[in-house]
Protein backbone atom coordinates (compact mmCIF):
# COMPACT_ATOMS: atom_id res chain seq x y z
CA UNK A 1 0.00 0.00 0.00
CA UNK A 2 1.70 3.39 -0.85
CA UNK A 3 0.41 6.78 -0.18
CA UNK A 4 -0.55 9.52 -2.88
CA UNK A 5 1.68 12.82 -2.39
CA UNK A 6 0.30 14.79 -4.37
CA UNK A 7 -2.37 15.26 -7.16
CA UNK A 8 -1.78 17.41 -10.82
CA UNK A 9 -4.73 18.54 -12.23
CA UNK A 10 -3.41 18.26 -15.65
CA UNK A 11 -6.96 18.71 -18.03
CA UNK A 12 -10.41 18.34 -17.28
CA UNK A 13 -10.80 14.41 -17.35
CA UNK A 14 -7.05 13.36 -16.43
CA UNK A 15 -4.74 13.88 -13.70
CA UNK A 16 -1.42 13.17 -11.74
CA UNK A 17 -0.93 11.20 -8.80
CA UNK A 18 2.20 11.45 -7.18
CA UNK A 19 2.86 7.98 -5.07
CA UNK A 20 4.85 7.26 -2.23
CA UNK A 21 6.71 3.82 -3.77
CA UNK A 22 10.21 3.99 -4.92
CA UNK A 23 10.65 1.66 -7.82
CA UNK A 24 13.55 1.21 -10.34
CA UNK A 25 12.08 0.95 -13.62
CA UNK A 26 12.81 2.21 -17.44
CA UNK A 27 10.48 4.45 -18.84
CA UNK A 28 7.86 2.86 -20.30
CA UNK A 29 7.36 0.10 -17.96
CA UNK A 30 3.61 -0.02 -16.14
CA UNK A 31 2.54 -0.71 -13.07
CA UNK A 32 -0.76 -2.22 -11.75
CA UNK A 33 -2.56 0.77 -9.54
CA UNK A 34 -5.54 -0.66 -7.04
CA UNK A 35 -8.06 0.90 -5.41
CA UNK A 36 -10.10 -1.45 -2.80
CA UNK A 37 -13.64 -2.04 -4.04
CA UNK A 38 -13.17 -0.85 -7.11
CA UNK A 39 -10.12 -2.62 -9.13
CA UNK A 40 -6.82 -2.96 -10.03
CA UNK A 41 -5.46 -1.00 -13.77
CA UNK A 42 -2.59 -1.19 -15.78
CA UNK A 43 -0.73 2.34 -15.86
CA UNK A 44 2.24 3.04 -16.94
CA UNK A 45 4.85 5.28 -14.86
CA UNK A 46 4.85 8.77 -16.42
CA UNK A 47 8.14 9.61 -14.12
CA UNK A 48 11.55 9.21 -13.99
CA UNK A 49 12.77 9.73 -9.97
CA UNK A 50 14.03 7.50 -7.48
CA UNK A 51 11.63 9.03 -4.91
CA UNK A 52 8.44 8.52 -6.01
CA UNK A 53 6.07 7.48 -9.41
CA UNK A 54 3.79 9.59 -10.85
CA UNK A 55 0.58 8.37 -12.70
CA UNK A 56 -0.97 10.12 -14.66
CA UNK A 57 -4.54 9.30 -15.58
CA UNK A 58 -7.55 9.67 -17.56
CA UNK A 59 -10.81 9.23 -15.79
CA UNK A 60 -12.75 6.39 -18.10
CA UNK A 61 -13.93 3.56 -16.12
CA UNK A 62 -15.12 2.29 -12.99
CA UNK A 63 -11.42 1.83 -11.66
CA UNK A 64 -10.13 5.46 -13.08
CA UNK A 65 -13.01 6.94 -12.03
CA UNK A 66 -12.65 6.00 -8.08
CA UNK A 67 -8.68 6.94 -8.47
CA UNK A 68 -10.15 10.53 -9.55
CA UNK A 69 -12.52 11.08 -6.21
CA UNK A 70 -9.17 10.11 -3.91
CA UNK A 71 -7.37 12.35 -1.97
CA UNK A 72 -4.25 13.56 -1.20
CA UNK A 73 -3.06 11.37 1.80
CA UNK A 74 -5.30 8.22 0.73
CA UNK A 75 -3.32 5.12 0.44
CA UNK A 76 -3.39 3.12 -3.06
CA UNK A 77 -2.54 -0.38 -4.07
CA UNK A 78 0.55 -0.36 -6.68
CA UNK A 79 2.08 -3.66 -8.05
CA UNK A 80 5.12 -3.37 -10.60
CA UNK A 81 6.86 -2.33 -12.43
CA UNK A 82 6.40 -4.88 -15.49
CA UNK A 83 7.03 -5.48 -19.38
CA UNK A 84 9.44 -3.58 -21.04
CA UNK A 85 9.84 0.25 -21.63
CA UNK A 86 11.68 1.90 -24.33
CA UNK A 87 15.65 0.77 -24.31
CA UNK A 88 16.61 4.21 -24.27
CA UNK A 89 19.75 3.16 -21.96
CA UNK A 90 20.72 1.32 -25.29
CA UNK A 91 20.26 4.38 -27.75
CA UNK A 92 23.59 6.51 -26.38
CA UNK A 93 25.09 9.04 -28.78
CA UNK A 94 22.25 8.49 -31.39
CA UNK A 95 19.38 10.94 -32.21
CA UNK A 96 16.15 10.81 -30.01
CA UNK A 97 12.48 11.56 -31.81
CA UNK A 98 9.88 11.14 -29.46
CA UNK A 99 6.30 10.93 -30.95
CA UNK A 100 3.16 11.40 -28.28
CA UNK A 101 -0.19 12.01 -28.65
CA UNK A 102 -3.38 12.38 -26.08
CA UNK A 103 -2.68 10.33 -22.72
CA UNK A 104 0.51 8.41 -24.96
CA UNK A 105 2.37 11.68 -23.91
CA UNK A 106 2.52 10.21 -20.58
CA UNK A 107 4.85 7.16 -20.74
CA UNK A 108 6.98 9.61 -23.13
CA UNK A 109 7.34 12.31 -19.92
CA UNK A 110 8.95 9.73 -18.56
CA UNK A 111 11.52 9.57 -21.67
CA UNK A 112 12.11 12.95 -21.52
CA UNK A 113 12.82 13.04 -17.63
CA UNK A 114 15.74 10.53 -18.20
CA UNK A 115 16.89 12.08 -21.14
CA UNK A 116 16.89 15.75 -18.98
CA UNK A 117 19.24 13.67 -16.69
CA UNK A 118 21.25 12.19 -19.04
CA UNK A 119 21.12 14.92 -21.69
CA UNK A 120 24.76 14.85 -22.62
CA UNK A 121 24.67 10.99 -23.39
CA UNK A 122 22.70 11.70 -26.62
CA UNK A 123 22.35 13.98 -29.44
CA UNK A 124 19.66 15.72 -31.07
CA UNK A 125 16.48 15.14 -29.34
CA UNK A 126 13.28 15.93 -31.10
CA UNK A 127 10.14 16.03 -29.07
CA UNK A 128 6.61 15.86 -31.38
CA UNK A 129 3.27 16.17 -28.69
CA UNK A 130 -0.30 16.02 -30.48
CA UNK A 131 -3.41 17.31 -28.58
CA UNK A 132 -6.76 17.90 -29.72
CA UNK A 133 -7.15 20.65 -28.57
CA UNK A 134 -5.36 23.41 -25.76
CA UNK A 135 -7.89 22.26 -23.05
CA UNK A 136 -6.33 18.85 -23.27
CA UNK A 137 -2.62 19.01 -23.13
CA UNK A 138 -1.26 17.43 -20.39
CA UNK A 139 2.00 18.46 -18.71
CA UNK A 140 1.48 21.75 -19.79
CA UNK A 141 3.78 24.31 -18.14
CA UNK A 142 6.45 21.28 -18.09
CA UNK A 143 6.36 21.49 -21.86
CA UNK A 144 6.90 25.19 -22.41
CA UNK A 145 9.92 24.63 -19.87
CA UNK A 146 11.03 22.10 -22.25
CA UNK A 147 10.63 24.37 -25.11
CA UNK A 148 12.09 27.73 -23.57
CA UNK A 149 14.98 26.08 -21.29
CA UNK A 150 17.83 26.32 -23.28
CA UNK A 151 19.72 23.80 -21.28
CA UNK A 152 18.02 21.23 -21.83
CA UNK A 153 18.34 21.70 -26.21
CA UNK A 154 15.07 19.91 -26.77
CA UNK A 155 13.43 20.71 -30.17
CA UNK A 156 9.70 20.55 -28.86
CA UNK A 157 7.09 20.59 -31.31
CA UNK A 158 3.06 20.75 -29.83
CA UNK A 159 0.46 20.81 -31.81
CA UNK A 160 -3.62 20.95 -31.57
CA UNK A 161 -6.05 19.54 -33.74
CA UNK A 162 -8.70 22.31 -32.42
CA UNK A 163 -7.23 25.67 -32.16
CA UNK A 164 -8.08 29.19 -29.57
CA UNK A 165 -7.75 32.27 -30.64
CA UNK A 166 -4.68 32.85 -28.08
CA UNK A 167 -3.03 29.48 -29.14
CA UNK A 168 0.48 30.65 -30.51
CA UNK A 169 1.96 26.87 -31.49
CA UNK A 170 1.27 24.55 -34.56
CA UNK A 171 -1.97 23.56 -35.66
CA UNK A 172 -3.13 20.56 -37.61
CA UNK A 173 -2.40 16.65 -37.18
CA UNK A 174 0.92 15.38 -35.56
CA UNK A 175 1.95 13.63 -39.20
CA UNK A 176 1.70 16.45 -40.73
CA UNK A 177 4.35 18.17 -38.54
CA UNK A 178 6.40 15.39 -38.69
CA UNK A 179 6.46 15.45 -42.45
CA UNK A 180 7.30 19.65 -42.08
CA UNK A 181 10.38 19.15 -40.02
CA UNK A 182 13.61 18.08 -41.07
CA UNK A 183 14.58 15.01 -38.94
CA UNK A 184 17.92 13.02 -39.63
CA UNK A 185 17.57 9.10 -40.31
CA UNK A 186 21.18 8.43 -39.69
CA UNK A 187 21.77 6.96 -36.02
CA UNK A 188 18.44 7.93 -35.09
CA UNK A 189 15.79 6.36 -33.45
CA UNK A 190 11.73 6.75 -32.99
CA UNK A 191 9.90 6.58 -29.89
CA UNK A 192 5.94 6.60 -30.30
CA UNK A 193 3.00 6.26 -28.09
CA UNK A 194 -0.52 7.64 -28.69
CA UNK A 195 -3.89 6.38 -30.53
CA UNK A 196 -3.46 3.35 -32.73
CA UNK A 197 -4.43 6.07 -36.13
CA UNK A 198 -1.22 8.47 -35.06
CA UNK A 199 0.53 5.13 -34.54
CA UNK A 200 -0.12 4.21 -37.90
CA UNK A 201 0.35 7.61 -40.18
CA UNK A 202 3.19 8.40 -38.14
CA UNK A 203 5.04 5.24 -39.17
CA UNK A 204 4.09 5.90 -42.41
CA UNK A 205 5.73 9.48 -42.45
CA UNK A 206 9.31 7.73 -40.76
CA UNK A 207 9.19 5.34 -43.48
CA UNK A 208 9.05 8.19 -46.33
CA UNK A 209 11.84 9.99 -44.80
CA UNK A 210 13.72 6.41 -44.70
CA UNK A 211 13.10 5.36 -41.02
CA UNK A 212 13.98 1.39 -40.87
CA UNK A 213 11.66 -0.50 -38.50
CA UNK A 214 14.11 -1.13 -36.61
CA UNK A 215 14.78 2.45 -35.47
CA UNK A 216 11.20 2.72 -34.87
CA UNK A 217 9.41 1.62 -30.81
CA UNK A 218 5.82 1.63 -30.60
CA UNK A 219 4.30 1.05 -27.15
CA UNK A 220 0.77 -0.85 -27.00
CA UNK A 221 -2.40 -0.78 -25.15
CA UNK A 222 -3.79 -4.03 -24.25
CA UNK A 223 -6.32 -5.29 -21.12
CA UNK A 224 -3.23 -6.01 -19.01
CA UNK A 225 -4.98 -7.98 -15.81
CA UNK A 226 -1.67 -9.80 -14.09
CA UNK A 227 0.89 -8.12 -15.26
CA UNK A 228 2.85 -11.68 -15.30
CA UNK A 229 2.04 -13.57 -18.78
CA UNK A 230 -0.61 -15.49 -16.79
CA UNK A 231 -3.94 -14.01 -17.22
CA UNK A 232 -3.98 -14.29 -20.77
CA UNK A 233 -5.97 -10.88 -21.56
CA UNK A 234 -3.28 -9.19 -23.30
CA UNK A 235 -2.22 -11.87 -25.63
CA UNK A 236 -1.58 -11.15 -29.29
CA UNK A 237 -0.35 -13.52 -31.33
CA UNK A 238 2.58 -15.14 -29.32
CA UNK A 239 3.06 -12.48 -27.45
CA UNK A 240 2.01 -11.13 -24.28
CA UNK A 241 2.21 -7.19 -24.04
CA UNK A 242 2.62 -7.53 -20.24
CA UNK A 243 5.91 -9.31 -20.67
CA UNK A 244 7.26 -9.26 -23.90
CA UNK A 245 5.71 -4.99 -24.21
CA UNK A 246 4.52 -2.74 -23.93
CA UNK A 247 7.36 -1.28 -25.96
CA UNK A 248 7.29 -3.05 -29.30
CA UNK A 249 10.61 -2.57 -31.80
CA UNK A 250 8.74 -1.88 -34.82
CA UNK A 251 10.12 -4.92 -36.79
CA UNK A 252 8.54 -7.07 -34.20
CA UNK A 253 5.08 -4.89 -33.31
CA UNK A 254 4.24 -4.64 -37.22
CA UNK A 255 3.30 -8.44 -37.76
CA UNK A 256 1.00 -8.49 -34.29
CA UNK A 257 -2.54 -8.31 -35.29
CA UNK A 258 -5.59 -9.26 -32.97
CA UNK B 1 7.83 -50.50 -18.59
CA UNK B 2 10.47 -51.92 -16.27
CA UNK B 3 9.20 -54.69 -14.39
CA UNK B 4 10.01 -52.94 -10.88
CA UNK B 5 8.53 -50.26 -11.46
CA UNK B 6 4.97 -51.88 -11.98
CA UNK B 7 2.64 -54.11 -9.97
CA UNK B 8 -0.77 -55.71 -9.95
CA UNK B 9 -4.06 -54.85 -7.73
CA UNK B 10 -7.23 -56.77 -7.31
CA UNK B 11 -10.65 -54.64 -7.74
CA UNK B 12 -11.56 -55.60 -4.37
CA UNK B 13 -8.27 -54.26 -3.18
CA UNK B 14 -8.45 -51.35 -4.68
CA UNK B 15 -11.50 -50.96 -2.87
CA UNK B 16 -9.32 -51.32 0.54
CA UNK B 17 -6.71 -48.65 -0.84
CA UNK B 18 -8.76 -46.18 -1.68
CA UNK B 19 -10.95 -46.45 1.88
CA UNK B 20 -7.78 -46.29 4.05
CA UNK B 21 -6.14 -43.16 2.07
CA UNK B 22 -9.77 -41.54 2.73
CA UNK B 23 -8.21 -41.51 6.18
CA UNK B 24 -5.36 -39.34 5.38
CA UNK B 25 -5.98 -37.77 2.11
CA UNK B 26 -8.93 -36.01 0.42
CA UNK B 27 -9.74 -37.96 -2.97
CA UNK B 28 -10.92 -36.49 -5.89
CA UNK B 29 -12.48 -39.28 -8.40
CA UNK B 30 -15.09 -39.35 -11.35
CA UNK B 31 -19.04 -39.36 -10.03
CA UNK B 32 -21.80 -39.96 -12.08
CA UNK B 33 -23.74 -37.14 -11.84
CA UNK B 34 -27.51 -37.40 -13.79
CA UNK B 35 -25.84 -38.54 -16.60
CA UNK B 36 -22.31 -37.14 -17.14
CA UNK B 37 -18.91 -37.89 -15.10
CA UNK B 38 -17.32 -35.50 -13.49
CA UNK B 39 -14.95 -34.69 -10.86
CA UNK B 40 -16.03 -34.73 -7.10
CA UNK B 41 -14.86 -35.13 -3.58
CA UNK B 42 -15.38 -38.34 -2.22
CA UNK B 43 -16.46 -39.87 0.45
CA UNK B 44 -16.88 -43.48 0.09
CA UNK B 45 -14.95 -46.38 -2.70
CA UNK B 46 -18.59 -46.59 -3.81
CA UNK B 47 -19.13 -42.92 -4.96
CA UNK B 48 -16.64 -43.66 -7.97
CA UNK B 49 -18.03 -44.78 -10.94
CA UNK B 50 -15.21 -45.83 -13.39
CA UNK B 51 -17.49 -46.41 -16.03
CA UNK B 52 -16.54 -43.63 -18.32
CA UNK B 53 -14.29 -42.47 -21.36
CA UNK B 54 -13.81 -39.22 -20.13
CA UNK B 55 -15.29 -36.46 -17.80
CA UNK B 56 -17.64 -34.11 -18.95
CA UNK B 57 -15.64 -31.22 -17.44
CA UNK B 58 -11.71 -31.38 -16.71
CA UNK B 59 -10.60 -31.59 -12.89
CA UNK B 60 -9.08 -28.27 -13.74
CA UNK B 61 -11.11 -26.31 -10.49
CA UNK B 62 -9.43 -28.25 -8.30
CA UNK B 63 -5.96 -26.82 -9.58
CA UNK B 64 -7.41 -23.32 -10.83
CA UNK B 65 -11.02 -22.63 -8.51
CA UNK B 66 -13.59 -21.31 -10.65
CA UNK B 67 -13.67 -18.58 -8.05
CA UNK B 68 -10.74 -17.91 -5.83
CA UNK B 69 -10.14 -15.37 -3.03
CA UNK B 70 -6.35 -14.12 -3.66
CA UNK B 71 -6.58 -11.71 0.13
CA UNK B 72 -8.40 -9.62 1.78
CA UNK B 73 -8.56 -5.96 2.49
CA UNK B 74 -9.91 -3.49 5.01
CA UNK B 75 -9.28 -0.08 5.22
CA UNK B 76 -5.14 -0.03 5.42
CA UNK B 77 -4.74 -3.37 5.61
CA UNK B 78 -4.10 -6.81 3.36
CA UNK B 79 -4.21 -10.17 4.36
CA UNK B 80 -3.42 -12.66 1.37
CA UNK B 81 -4.84 -15.88 1.71
CA UNK B 82 -3.37 -19.39 1.61
CA UNK B 83 -4.86 -22.95 0.31
CA UNK B 84 -5.83 -23.12 4.05
CA UNK B 85 -6.76 -27.41 3.97
CA UNK B 86 -3.37 -28.60 4.46
CA UNK B 87 -4.95 -32.22 4.12
CA UNK B 88 -2.96 -33.20 1.11
CA UNK B 89 -5.42 -34.33 -1.93
CA UNK B 90 -5.35 -37.79 -4.20
CA UNK B 91 -6.55 -37.31 -7.71
CA UNK B 92 -8.02 -40.52 -9.07
CA UNK B 93 -8.96 -41.54 -12.39
CA UNK B 94 -7.71 -38.37 -14.04
CA UNK B 95 -6.85 -39.51 -17.95
CA UNK B 96 -3.22 -38.65 -19.28
CA UNK B 97 -4.19 -36.04 -22.01
CA UNK B 98 -5.61 -33.86 -18.31
CA UNK B 99 -2.06 -34.60 -17.10
CA UNK B 100 -0.78 -33.51 -19.59
CA UNK B 101 -3.17 -30.12 -18.99
CA UNK B 102 -1.37 -30.02 -15.79
CA UNK B 103 1.94 -30.12 -16.95
CA UNK B 104 1.25 -27.17 -19.24
CA UNK B 105 -0.30 -25.29 -15.95
CA UNK B 106 2.94 -25.72 -14.65
CA UNK B 107 4.55 -24.12 -17.31
CA UNK B 108 1.83 -21.15 -17.17
CA UNK B 109 1.85 -20.77 -13.61
CA UNK B 110 5.38 -21.93 -12.07
CA UNK B 111 7.70 -20.04 -14.38
CA UNK B 112 11.17 -18.96 -12.77
CA UNK B 113 9.95 -15.20 -12.75
CA UNK B 114 6.11 -14.93 -10.99
CA UNK B 115 5.58 -18.29 -9.74
CA UNK B 116 1.79 -18.59 -8.65
CA UNK B 117 1.41 -19.65 -4.69
CA UNK B 118 -2.52 -20.15 -4.94
CA UNK B 119 -1.84 -22.90 -7.43
CA UNK B 120 1.37 -24.30 -6.22
CA UNK B 121 -0.25 -24.68 -3.45
CA UNK B 122 -2.49 -27.09 -4.51
CA UNK B 123 -0.50 -28.83 -6.95
CA UNK B 124 2.38 -29.51 -4.04
CA UNK B 125 -0.18 -30.92 -2.51
CA UNK B 126 -1.88 -33.40 -4.67
CA UNK B 127 -1.02 -37.08 -5.91
CA UNK B 128 -1.59 -38.04 -9.32
CA UNK B 129 -3.23 -40.98 -9.77
CA UNK B 130 -4.07 -41.58 -13.54
CA UNK B 131 -5.78 -43.42 -15.38
CA UNK B 132 -5.36 -44.99 -19.07
CA UNK B 133 -7.94 -45.10 -21.26
CA UNK B 134 -9.19 -47.91 -22.59
CA UNK B 135 -11.65 -46.85 -25.23
CA UNK B 136 -11.42 -43.53 -26.99
CA UNK B 137 -14.92 -41.11 -26.92
CA UNK B 138 -16.50 -39.84 -30.30
CA UNK B 139 -14.13 -37.07 -30.80
CA UNK B 140 -10.92 -37.79 -28.87
CA UNK B 141 -7.27 -37.10 -30.59
CA UNK B 142 -5.04 -37.09 -28.26
CA UNK B 143 -2.76 -39.96 -30.07
CA UNK B 144 -2.65 -36.92 -32.38
CA UNK B 145 -0.23 -35.24 -29.92
CA UNK B 146 1.15 -38.31 -27.85
CA UNK B 147 -0.51 -36.65 -24.91
CA UNK B 148 -2.42 -40.20 -24.28
CA UNK B 149 1.10 -41.73 -22.94
CA UNK B 150 2.58 -40.19 -19.60
CA UNK B 151 6.40 -40.25 -18.54
CA UNK B 152 7.97 -41.05 -15.39
CA UNK B 153 8.13 -38.11 -13.21
CA UNK B 154 4.83 -36.61 -14.36
CA UNK B 155 2.61 -38.63 -12.04
CA UNK B 156 2.95 -40.41 -8.97
CA UNK B 157 0.44 -44.32 -10.13
CA UNK B 158 -0.69 -44.82 -13.41
CA UNK B 159 -3.50 -47.67 -13.48
CA UNK B 160 -4.70 -49.60 -16.44
CA UNK B 161 -7.18 -51.74 -16.37
CA UNK B 162 -6.81 -55.82 -17.30
CA UNK B 163 -8.45 -58.66 -16.11
CA UNK B 164 -9.81 -58.88 -12.41
CA UNK B 165 -8.20 -55.92 -11.63
CA UNK B 166 -5.71 -53.15 -12.43
CA UNK B 167 -1.76 -53.16 -13.46
CA UNK B 168 -0.70 -49.97 -12.06
CA UNK B 169 3.12 -48.36 -12.71
CA UNK B 170 5.22 -46.36 -10.38
CA UNK B 171 6.13 -42.77 -11.79
CA UNK B 172 7.14 -41.00 -8.64
CA UNK B 173 8.89 -41.57 -4.96
CA UNK B 174 6.09 -40.90 -3.32
CA UNK B 175 3.89 -43.31 -5.71
CA UNK B 176 6.66 -45.70 -4.32
CA UNK B 177 6.09 -44.96 -0.45
CA UNK B 178 2.15 -45.39 -1.23
CA UNK B 179 2.84 -49.08 -3.13
CA UNK B 180 5.25 -49.82 -0.12
CA UNK B 181 2.55 -48.66 2.43
CA UNK B 182 0.24 -51.40 1.25
CA UNK B 183 2.18 -54.02 0.21
CA UNK B 184 -0.36 -56.61 1.19
CA UNK B 185 -2.75 -55.35 -1.36
CA UNK B 186 -0.46 -55.28 -4.07
CA UNK B 187 0.49 -58.63 -5.94
CA UNK B 188 3.35 -59.02 -8.51
CA UNK B 189 2.11 -58.49 -12.52
CA UNK B 190 2.61 -61.94 -14.13
CA UNK B 191 2.83 -60.56 -17.38
CA UNK B 192 -0.51 -59.08 -17.03
CA UNK B 193 1.29 -55.64 -18.04
CA UNK B 194 0.73 -57.43 -21.83
CA UNK B 195 -2.66 -57.11 -21.70
CA UNK B 196 -2.82 -53.41 -21.81
CA UNK B 197 -3.70 -52.45 -25.12
CA UNK B 198 -3.07 -48.79 -26.76
CA UNK B 199 -6.40 -47.19 -27.47
CA UNK B 200 -6.27 -45.76 -30.75
CA UNK B 201 -8.21 -42.28 -30.99
CA UNK B 202 -11.30 -42.24 -33.13
CA UNK B 203 -10.21 -39.05 -34.59
CA UNK B 204 -6.98 -37.70 -36.05
CA UNK B 205 -5.23 -33.97 -36.50
CA UNK B 206 -2.60 -34.14 -38.49
CA UNK B 207 0.51 -32.37 -37.99
CA UNK B 208 0.53 -31.54 -41.91
CA UNK B 209 -2.55 -30.06 -41.01
CA UNK B 210 -1.95 -27.88 -37.96
CA UNK B 211 1.32 -26.57 -39.92
CA UNK B 212 -1.33 -25.00 -42.24
CA UNK B 213 -2.17 -22.36 -39.68
CA UNK B 214 1.34 -20.36 -39.99
CA UNK B 215 -0.20 -19.03 -43.47
CA UNK B 216 -4.26 -19.33 -42.52
CA UNK B 217 -4.01 -16.47 -40.49
CA UNK B 218 -6.78 -14.31 -42.72
CA UNK B 219 -8.29 -17.55 -44.08
CA UNK B 220 -12.03 -16.80 -45.00
CA UNK B 221 -12.59 -19.77 -43.11
CA UNK B 222 -12.81 -18.67 -40.34
CA UNK B 223 -15.33 -16.16 -40.76
CA UNK B 224 -17.47 -19.26 -42.06
CA UNK B 225 -17.07 -21.21 -38.83
CA UNK B 226 -17.70 -18.39 -36.79
CA UNK B 227 -21.06 -17.65 -38.38
CA UNK B 228 -22.07 -20.72 -36.01
CA UNK B 229 -20.44 -19.42 -32.94
CA UNK B 230 -22.59 -18.18 -30.16
CA UNK B 231 -19.81 -17.12 -27.76
CA UNK B 232 -21.16 -19.21 -25.42
CA UNK B 233 -17.90 -20.64 -23.58
CA UNK B 234 -18.57 -24.06 -23.54
CA UNK B 235 -15.23 -24.99 -25.42
CA UNK B 236 -13.40 -22.31 -22.99
CA UNK B 237 -15.37 -23.71 -20.16
CA UNK B 238 -14.43 -27.26 -20.86
CA UNK B 239 -11.36 -27.06 -22.12
CA UNK B 240 -8.79 -28.66 -19.78
CA UNK B 241 -6.05 -26.24 -21.19
CA UNK B 242 -8.01 -22.59 -20.88
CA UNK B 243 -6.85 -20.90 -17.76
CA UNK B 244 -7.13 -17.49 -18.53
CA UNK B 245 -8.67 -15.15 -15.42
CA UNK B 246 -9.89 -12.05 -14.15
CA UNK B 247 -9.73 -10.49 -10.63
CA UNK B 248 -12.99 -8.82 -9.62
CA UNK B 249 -13.34 -6.63 -5.73
CA UNK B 250 -16.33 -8.34 -3.50
CA UNK B 251 -17.31 -5.66 -0.77
CA UNK B 252 -18.61 -6.58 2.77
CA UNK B 253 -21.27 -4.65 3.87
CA UNK B 254 -19.35 -2.41 5.74
CA UNK B 255 -18.38 -0.61 2.84
CA UNK B 256 -14.85 -0.98 4.08
CA UNK B 257 -13.86 -4.15 3.52
CA UNK B 258 -13.77 -7.24 1.39
CA UNK B 259 -12.01 -9.38 -0.72
CA UNK B 260 -10.79 -9.78 -4.78
CA UNK B 261 -11.45 -12.81 -6.27
CA UNK B 262 -9.75 -14.16 -9.02
CA UNK B 263 -12.22 -16.10 -11.60
CA UNK B 264 -11.91 -17.44 -14.75
CA UNK B 265 -12.51 -15.58 -17.76
CA UNK B 266 -13.07 -16.60 -21.52
CA UNK B 267 -11.54 -15.05 -24.86
CA UNK B 268 -14.77 -16.07 -26.89
CA UNK B 269 -15.99 -12.57 -25.04
CA UNK B 270 -15.95 -9.01 -26.27
CA UNK B 271 -14.88 -7.85 -22.97
CA UNK B 272 -11.82 -9.85 -22.65
CA UNK B 273 -10.04 -7.47 -24.88
CA UNK B 274 -11.81 -4.22 -23.71
CA UNK B 275 -9.98 -1.47 -23.15
CA UNK B 276 -10.68 2.11 -21.44
CA UNK B 277 -12.52 4.42 -23.57
CA UNK B 278 -14.96 0.96 -24.71
CA UNK B 279 -12.20 -0.04 -27.34
CA UNK B 280 -12.46 -3.75 -27.68
CA UNK B 281 -9.74 -5.29 -29.65
CA UNK B 282 -11.04 -9.08 -30.67
CA UNK B 283 -14.56 -7.36 -31.44
CA UNK B 284 -15.52 -9.26 -34.43
CA UNK B 285 -16.30 -13.55 -33.39
CA UNK B 286 -13.84 -14.56 -36.14
CA UNK B 287 -11.00 -13.13 -34.34
CA UNK B 288 -11.85 -14.41 -30.98
CA UNK B 289 -12.62 -17.91 -32.59
CA UNK B 290 -9.72 -17.77 -34.50
CA UNK B 291 -7.55 -16.48 -31.38
CA UNK B 292 -8.66 -19.78 -29.16
CA UNK B 293 -7.57 -22.34 -31.92
CA UNK B 294 -4.12 -20.46 -32.54
CA UNK B 295 -3.53 -20.33 -28.96
CA UNK B 296 -4.25 -23.74 -28.51
CA UNK B 297 -2.24 -25.38 -31.86
CA UNK B 298 0.39 -22.59 -32.96
CA UNK B 299 0.95 -19.55 -30.20
CA UNK B 300 1.63 -21.88 -27.35
CA UNK B 301 4.00 -23.66 -29.60
CA UNK B 302 5.66 -20.67 -30.57
CA UNK B 303 6.46 -20.07 -26.46
CA UNK B 304 6.98 -23.59 -24.89
CA UNK B 305 7.73 -25.31 -28.14
CA UNK B 306 4.86 -27.94 -27.22
CA UNK B 307 1.21 -28.24 -28.03
CA UNK B 308 -1.23 -26.68 -25.75
CA UNK B 309 -4.02 -28.81 -27.16
CA UNK B 310 -4.04 -31.90 -25.49
CA UNK B 311 -6.87 -33.38 -27.77
CA UNK B 312 -9.50 -34.47 -25.64
CA UNK B 313 -12.45 -33.22 -27.90
CA UNK B 314 -14.15 -31.49 -25.01
CA UNK B 315 -14.39 -28.52 -27.50
CA UNK B 316 -16.11 -30.66 -30.08
CA UNK B 317 -18.27 -32.30 -27.58
CA UNK B 318 -19.80 -29.59 -26.01
CA UNK B 319 -20.38 -27.23 -28.71
CA UNK B 320 -24.04 -26.29 -28.99
CA UNK B 321 -23.47 -25.91 -32.60
CA UNK B 322 -20.59 -28.45 -33.53
CA UNK B 323 -18.04 -25.92 -34.35
CA UNK B 324 -15.30 -28.56 -34.61
CA UNK B 325 -11.98 -27.89 -34.21
CA UNK B 326 -10.33 -30.72 -36.97
CA UNK B 327 -12.98 -29.75 -39.66
CA UNK B 328 -11.77 -25.80 -39.28
CA UNK B 329 -7.90 -27.00 -39.60
CA UNK B 330 -8.84 -29.06 -42.67
CA UNK B 331 -10.89 -27.00 -44.44
CA UNK B 332 -8.08 -24.03 -44.41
Amino acid sequence: MCKILKIFNETETIKTFRVDCKLNHDPGQFVEISVFNFGEVPISISSFSKKYIELSIRRVGRVTNAIHRLKEGDMVGIRGPYGKGYPISEMKNSNINIIGGGCGVAPLRSVILYLKKFRKEYKEVNIFLGFRSPDDILFKKEIEDWMNNNKFKFNVYLTVDKVTDEWKYEKGVITKLLEEKEIDNENSYALMCGPPIMIKYCIETLKNKNFKDEQIYISLERRMKCGIGKCGHCMINDKYVCLDGPVFNYSEGKFLED
Amino acid sequence: MQQENLAFIEKENLNILISNLLQSYEIIAPVKKEDIHVFDRIENFKDIDLNFVNTTFPPKKYFLPHKEKIFEYSDKKVKISHYNENKKRIIFGIRPCDVHSLLHYDKIFLDDEFPDIYYWEKRKNTLIFALNCSDSGENCFCTSFGTNKLSEGNFDLLFSEVSQGYVVEIGSDKGKEIIKKFKTLFLSTNGKENEIKEVECKRILKEEDIKKLEKSFHSEVWKKYAEKCLSCCSCTITCPNCTCFGFRDIINLDLKSGKRIREWQSCQLKIFTKVAGEYVFRSERYKRLRHRIYHQLHYFKKRFNEYLCVGCGRCIDNCPTKIDMIEIIKEL
